[in-house]
């Protein structure tokens, strides 16, 4: 009986230790999470053209 | 009047006696995480330490009591801060006030359960104690999200939790007379 009383608080604690991974994974792969990942950003040049931000801009001929 | 002299003789002596092994606690306490700091147990993740204080914790919490045991860790934690940290207002000092006050007060309120071991109340302790840190650390900082660090500490927590179970309880085995 006190055996087992220990290894379910020890099951208890575990479980407890797996609910922060729990939450990391959920928030990590969440859909709105992923949507914004997949959001690319742009921005618009003097031209008109659109261009992918932190590139340099192609040089036109 | 005789009877009357005796007994405050004896209490004068008892609250000495008391008074003695808290003191002693603390030293041993303030020895233990110094010798800590210097051996070199890294695993690349921060914050990842034995905690062999918590040991002489899990003997006060057992063999004292839980208020004692708690002005033990308060004393324990500012007294380091002042020797060997940054201060009393430095992030490390509150991360390790917040572990430590959750993890006695876990301990504290398993103890009063006989039938649990000493170890597993301690892994308790390891575990509330990795837990509360980074939540004081995320609470500090809103937006960050340390809920992976959390878990591998609080993992990480329930090891050396085991390990300072053990050799408190050995302690306590070995000490029963020392029980005021």
């Amino acid at each position: 009986m006190k055996t087992t009383r220990n290894i379910l608080v020890i099951a208890l604690l575990l479980l407890l230790c797996a609910l922060p991974f729990a939450l990391h994974f959920t928030h990590a792969f969440s859909p709105r999470r992923l949507d914004a990942d997949r959001l690319v950003p742009v921005s618009l040049t003097e031209e008109g053209d659109v261009t992918l931000q932190g590139m340099p801009k192609t040089p036109k001929e | 009047m005789r009877i009357q002299k005796k007994q405050t003789r004896s209490d004068t002596r008892k609250k000495t006696q008391r008074l003695t092994l808290c003191a002693l606690l603390t030293a041993m306490m303030l020895i233990l995480g110094y010798v800590e700091s210097l051996i070199p147990f890294n695993f690349g993740i921060p914050g990842i330490k034995l905690g062999l204080s918590n040991s002489v914790l899990i003997f006060a919490v057992y063999m004292l009591s839980l208020p004692t045991a708690f002005l033990l860790m308060l004393v324990k934690v500012l007294l380091s801060a002042l020797l060997f940290g940054g201060g009393f207002l430095s992030p490390s000092t509150v991360f390790a006030l917040a572990g430590g006050c959750l993890s006695v007060l876990v301990m504290g309120l398993l103890h009063f359960d006989k039938g649990l071991w000493p170890i597993v109340v301690s892994m308790a302790g390891g575990v509330s104690h990795g837990a509360a840190q980074v939540a004081v650390y995320m609470f500090m900082n809103p937006g960050s999200n340390l809920f992976l660090y959390m878990g591998v500490l609080m993992l990480v927590g329930m090891g050396t939790g085991a390990v300072t179970g053990f050799i408190g309880d050995r302690v306590m085995r070995h000490m029963k007379t020392l029980k005021t």
